[in-house]
């Protein structure tokens, strides 16, 4: 048990401090009512608030993480959908875009290489060389990379 | 399953029991009606939880000291921003000095002030015994309840009833010491 001294000025400091004996988890609980009565508050009325406060509040924030990723992904197709190819592109001009993604593009690269592979150029109709790219250029306007 | 229930029904419990305590120390630490009090409790404990907080129902104190350090936070917070708005204008138009912020606690700095504060609350609690000897043995250094409980063979209840009424004298006082 320290004993020290305290001059005035600390014993009123030390008196400041006695409020926090409401969060000692030791506090007699009929303390603790006798507080909350004092207070105006109900003290199960109190508990049952707090604990359905905080349920809500956990609620609150699970769906705030869907809410966002649900933002996300329409913002994600928004910008997928306007990512166009030019109606009037040939197969010539077809190849040379994806040939030009390829070799600049980290992103979509590395998927026309493996589509390549999978199934050259020379055997695709133009029909699967347009998809192919829309969907390169999908996925580019998806990475915030508009179609240049 | 019934392992993971009982952790939820402790858990629960363990919130209700730290917002009961939370609020009155709130509303007495930062002087706070009870309304304005839970409120900041409420806004403490979306800080907690949103910072990713865990609610540990084997360790209550863990929590109340997290929560409570939050709620000091935006009360010292709440204070500046009224400080602030306290600023106003002087009758030419320039900007007037701020009005003193509400203080949260019973600071007292002149040391002629504590003395007679002091006397005064001796006064006060002349009455009654226990809370005297109470205010001696924090004057002595010893500030613990369940060292007071030891010291005056008293049981730690009472003690700890004793201590509120102390606390409420103090109180009261201060209230009368703005008009000194």
């Amino acid at each position: 048990m320290a004993t020290n001294g305290k001059n005035e000025k600390e014993l009123w400091t030390a008196l400041d401090r006695l409020d926090d004996d409401l969060l000692d988890v030791d506090l007699p609980s009929e303390v603790l009512v006798e507080e909350l009565k004092s207070l105006g508050l109900d003290a199960s009325a109190l508990a049952k608030r707090g604990i359905d406060f905080v349920e809500r509040t956990k609620e609150e924030q699970r769906l705030a993480w869907q809410t966002r990723a649900k933002e996300r992904r329409a913002e994600l197709e928004t910008r997928a959908s306007q990512a166009t190819v030019a109606t009037d592109m040939d197969r010539a001009a077809i190849l040379k875009r994806l040939e030009e993604l390829r070799a600049t593009d980290p992103v979509v690269g590395t998927a026309i290489k493996m589509a390549a592979r999978k199934r050259r150029a020379e055997e695709s109709t133009d029909d699967e060389l347009r998809s192919l790219l829309e969907q390169m250029e999908a996925l580019r306007a998806m990475e915030g990379k508009g179609s240049e | 399953m019934g392992e993971t229930k009982e952790k939820m029904r402790s858990e629960a419990e363990l919130w209700g029991l730290v917002y009961s305590k939370l609020v009155p120390w709130t509303a007495r630490r930062h002087r706070l009606n009870a309304a304005d009090a839970e409120e900041m409790v409420q806004d403490a404990i979306k800080l907690f939880l949103q910072a990713g907080g865990i609610a540990d129902p084997g360790n209550p104190r863990a929590l109340l000291e997290a929560l409570g350090s939050r709620v000091n936070g935006l009360a010292i917070d709440r204070r500046r921003k009224k400080a602030l708005r306290a600023v106003g204008l002087t009758d030419d138009g320039a900007e007037a000095e701020p009005t003193a912020p509400e203080q949260p606690a019973l600071r007292i700095e002149r040391d002629d002030f504590a003395r007679k504060a002091i006397g005064a609350l001796l006064d006060r609690v002349e009455g009654d015994e226990l809370v005297f000897a109470i205010v001696m043995q924090i004057a002595d250094g010893v500030e613990e309840p369940r060292d007071q409980a030891a010291a005056l063979g008293r049981n730690i209840r009472d003690i700890y009833k004793a201590r509120r009424r102390l606390k409420d004298h103090a109180d009261a006082l201060q209230k009368t010491m703005e008009n000194w």
